[in-house]
């Protein structure tokens, strides 16, 4: 077994094609990496995987501020295309019906309503985050339901 | 082709907005030939907007309406489409002309299955398949992608299914009412016993006030009730022969009213139980013939709840809805009418607290209602906690768990006492509180009412206060329990919903004119199966082999590579895949489900048994089997023998405390039970992975002896379990990358090889390492 790769600040990245990165580290370079979380729902900027065309791992990032600025930059940007969880601002409302929980929100990129198709696909987690599941898999965030506005929590918490 | 001239005609996922249907009527009228159209949800940047992607033969549009941008892609500048899955997101991309990759679209899972079938399309049209065939293929995946109520836009539980919410709710009514309708004449029967009851309990305070008014008056006043008058006058003026009279008539009311109390409460209780049972019977035969979809979706605690207690809490609903409503209705309009011949002004005196009731009623029902459901969360992970840890208490206890899991289980246990507490508060308090309304509601009668008597106003007697009061609490009653009714309303509505859930769901999907074959020679087709089980990852990309009646194919590949659900979709555990399935022929979807699967004899790496007896179990598939065969069936299993040791033999139950059969038993046990079906085709999904060599070696034995002549797919982890093998099909992240003759893929040198190597490697080493200790 290998030992696993760290990345420091004296390893570059570099932006590529399609949200794909490039890797200088260590006198190697590597193209075409995918940035990946292994964490995706606990830590956003740490332990960021690179894997490479075949998915396997080339390095990894232990946490953001490991790697230098402008590295940090390409990685965030090619997260945040890859990782498309939309923030809920507020909630319009939100009904249940014979099964369904119908969701109508603000998110920041946009208004939009949804179905979740069980409460379970609802989530709190500790310190107020809570992660909402819609009946296409498709993922969405509240990174603290307290700091909603108080009409949207409302209509929240009695599904929390 | 039809060529299309209106857009209404058009295939799409979803209605096209205004803007987009603007463009693409001006693409008709410009003459071009459409196809179909996807409609998607996101810009290119990562915006909700309004897109869409509009096929004709020659080139695909691209829209994004809200940033007014309008492409076009010619179809065979288009290579290699890849849809790529992210997260929350996925993307449509192609090597253009100039060689490079580009993403030319964005789109959310909700579009997800319909972008793989266009990226498929694209690739097989430049491949010069004919356009007919790649359109239907994608025409379905259209049909199976609209899964929304066309009329309120609400999900669907499967595309196709009706929305509850826009069907009549007398149809859902109806739905239960067969129930109920067995049972009509005995529910008629109760109503009127009920009807006789509530008459009889409006008996007493009349009386009561006749005795207070005539009989301690010595007979001096006269009742508005002429029966009563009648019979003081029959008894005559002595006042102790009157009071005893009266009782007699209180005790004849009282032994009517309870006798009949009893035999309703009876016919009632007998309605209910056979109406749930009933209700029961249907549900859990309905949820033995959901598709392995559902229970991969839903918990089998929770279906079981469902069918356990979901039940129960309707058929409560469905009782007080058809008896004590009846009951209260009747009470309410009785109570009204008396008080009100009785003395108006006083009736409208006792309505004050009734509305104030009510209101408090209304005002704590609708604070309360959220916390019930937050308290059965909370109440349900501490539930969870629990059923997660005792069964697997051995892992706890060897890692020294204990006092973590003691820990995870007080807090959540915490959290439900923390809200549980606070809706204590609310819950405590109100009964308390509707009482104290009632009891100050009679304060007043006894203010307003009592002076006037003492005032010897007209028509006010003692003992029409007596009765009153009688009366007056009698009528909180019926309205505490229709202002209470919605409460019950909602809890029975939440297991109405899950209950349906199960009703409603789609079965196993059975075709109308269903093949049943007479024989199966055993011929396995699969044509560019792709299969997905939750949107996110494609388990099956577009895979194609053939197996020849009678072949030993041996399905190889990494754990997760996809090489179970190949099985799954032969088996027909899931329906949901695109491409094609043929045995015989015939495609699988057409067959007569439970024929089909008969034909079948699968043996699992975990064996599940029942707990019932051996020979039970063996016959489970077959139940008219004789002792003979099932014997038979364990000898070729090469299980005889270790059945024959237990004390109890064939007889013995399993599951019961003390019966210890090993995995490796229950194993040859579960291929006996296949060996009784006596199979056309035979599937060992990863039969010994879980065993020790010597077990192995039996269980290998029983399998070559059950396999003779069958068509066979083993599933193996440990290639020495595929020596019988005459093909090796290697599967590798849900793609088919190797398919031959073992020797063909050792000259190969491909994955098998390395396989090969790897296990021969590790087996020589455990041979020298052996050979050094000896």
């Amino acid at each position: 077994m290998t030992e696993r790769r760290y990345l420091t600040r004296n390893d570059k990245i570099t932006r590529g094609e399609n949200n794909l990165v490039s890797l200088a580290a260590g006198g190697e370079s590597y193209r075409d990496l995918e940035p990946r979380r292994l964490f995706p729902v606990s830590r956003e900027l740490e332990y960021i995987t690179l894997l490479d065309e075949d998915g396997r791992e080339v390095a990894v990032i232990r946490s953001i501020n490991d790697i230098d600025e402008e590295s940090q930059e390409v990685i965030k940007s090619s997260l945040d295309s890859y990782y498309l969880v939309p923030r809920i601002t507020s909630v319009i409302n939100i009904v249940q019906k014979y099964g369904n929980i119908h969701f109508d929100v603000n998110t920041d990129r946009g208004p939009l309503s949804f179905d979740v198709l069980r409460g379970n696909d609802i989530k709190l987690f500790r310190g107020g985050a809570v992660r909402v599941r819609d009946s296409n898999d498709n993922r969405y965030v509240i990174p603290d339901y307290r700091k909603l506005d108080k009409k949207s929590r409302a209509k929240l918490t009695i599904y929390l | 082709m039809n060529t299309i001239q209106d857009l209404k005609y058009l295939p799409k996922n979803k209605e096209l907005s205004l803007k987009v249907g603007e463009f693409a009527k001006r693409l008709l009228d410009g003459g071009a030939e459409l196809l179909f159209a996807i409609v998607g949800d996101m810009s290119l940047a990562g915006q909700y907007a309004d897109t869409a992607l509009i096929f004709t033969e020659s080139s695909v549009f691209y829209v994004d309406a809200d940033e007014g941008c309008e492409r076009e892609y010619p179809l065979s500048s288009l290579s290699d489409v890849r849809a790529k899955r992210m997260y929350g997101n996925a993307t449509l991309s192609a090597v253009m002309p100039d060689g490079r990759r580009e993403i030319f679209f964005r789109y959310t899972y909700s579009t997800a299955a319909l972008c793989d079938a266009a990226a498929l399309f694209i690739n097989h049209l430049n491949d010069g398949a004919p356009l007919n065939d790649e359109l239907a293929v994608v025409l379905v995946t259209i049909e199976h992608a609209i899964s929304v109520c066309p009329k309120c836009g609400r999900k669907l539980l499967h595309p196709g299914a009706e929305c509850i919410r826009c069907r009549s709710k007398i149809k859902v009514v109806k739905r239960f009412a067969k129930y109920i309708t067995p049972q009509l004449k005995t529910i008629i029967v109760c109503i009127i016993l009920s009807l006789l009851t509530t008459a009889l309990s409006l008996v007493p305070p009349t009386v009561t006030g006749f005795i207070v008014d005539v009989v301690f008056s010595d007979g001096e006043g006269k009742s508005s009730v002429t029966v009563l008058n009648l019979i003081a006058d029959a008894v005559g003026p002595d006042a102790g022969r009157l009071l005893f009279t009266m009782i007699a008539c209180l005790l004849f009311t009282y032994i009517l009213q309870y006798g009949f109390g009893i035999v309703r409460a009876y016919l009632m209780r007998t309605v209910g139980d056979k109406a749930v049972s009933a209700l029961r019977n249907d549900i859990y035969e309905r949820a033995q013939y959901l598709p392995m979809r559902f229970y991969d979706k839903t918990s089998t605690g929770a279906v079981i709840s469902r069918i356990a207690s979901d039940s129960s809490t309707l058929q409560q609903f469905m009782l007080r809805i058809t008896q004590e409503a009846v009951v209260h209705a009747f009470s309410l309009v009785g109570i009204v009418v008396i008080m009100l011949t009785l003395n108006p002004t006083l009736s409208l005196l006792s309505l004050i607290p009734v509305i104030l009731i009510v209101v408090v009623t209304r005002i704590f029902s609708k604070k309360i209602r959220p916390y019930y459901s937050r308290i059965w969360r909370r109440w349900s992970a501490v539930f969870s906690a629990l059923s997660d840890t005792i069964p697997c208490i051995k892992v706890v206890k060897s890692f020294a768990g204990e006092a973590r899991s003691t820990q995870k289980f007080k807090e959540k246990n915490a959290e439900w006492l923390d809200m549980d507490l606070k809706i204590g508060k609310l819950a405590t308090a109100f009964p308390q509180i509707i009482s104290f309304l009632v009891t100050t509601g009679s304060l007043i009668i006894w203010g307003i009412g009592g002076s006037r008597v003492i005032s010897g106003a007209d028509g006010y007697t003692a003992g029409l206060i007596v009765s009153f009061i009688s009366y007056a609490s009698m009528f909180y009653n019926p309205v505490t329990f229709f202002a209470n009714l919605s409460d019950s309303f909602q809890s029975a509505l939440a297991s109405t919903e899950r209950i349906l859930d199960i009703l409603e769901a789609e079965p196993e999907g059975q075709p109308d004119s269903a093949v049943k074959l007479d024989n199966i020679d055993g011929k396995i087709e699969f044509l560019h199966v792709g299969f997905s089980f939750d949107r996110t990852k494609k388990v099956l990309d577009d895979v194609s082999f053939t197996i020849e009646p009678g072949e030993v194919v041996g399905i190889v590949g990494t754990t997760g590579s996809g090489k179970s659900t190949l099985v799954n979709l032969l088996m027909r555990f899931y329906d949901g895949y695109t491409g094609e399935i043929l045995v015989d022929g015939h495609n699988i979807k057409n067959m007569d489900l439970s024929d089909f699967r008969s034909r079948i004899g699968y043996v699992q790496q975990e064996p599940m048994m029942f707990s019932d007896t051996i020979f039970n179990n063996i016959a489970y598939g077959v139940p008219e089997a004789t002792v003979e065969d099932v014997m038979h069936a364990a000898d070729v299993a090469n299980a005889h023998g270790f059945i024959a040791r237990q004390p109890d033999a064939y007889d013995t139950v399993l599951g019961e405390r003390g019966v210890g059969v090993s995995g490796g038993e229950k194993q040859r046990l579960s291929i006996a039970r296949a060996v009784l079906k006596s199979p056309s085709i035979l599937i060992f999904d990863e039969a010994t992975a879980a065993v020790d060599s010597e077990t192995e070696h039996l269980i290998q034995e029983a399998i070559d002896r059950l396999i003779e002549g069958k068509t066979t797919i083993m599933i193996a982890h440990r290639l020495s379990t595929l020596k019988r093998a005459n093909r090796i099909i290697v599967v590798d992240n849900g793609k088919i990358i190797e398919n031959g003759t073992p020797e063909e893929l050792m000259a190969m040198k491909g994955k098998y090889y390395k396989l090969v190597e790897i296990q021969t490697m590790r087996a020589d080493a455990d041979r020298m390492s052996r050979e050094e200790r000896l």
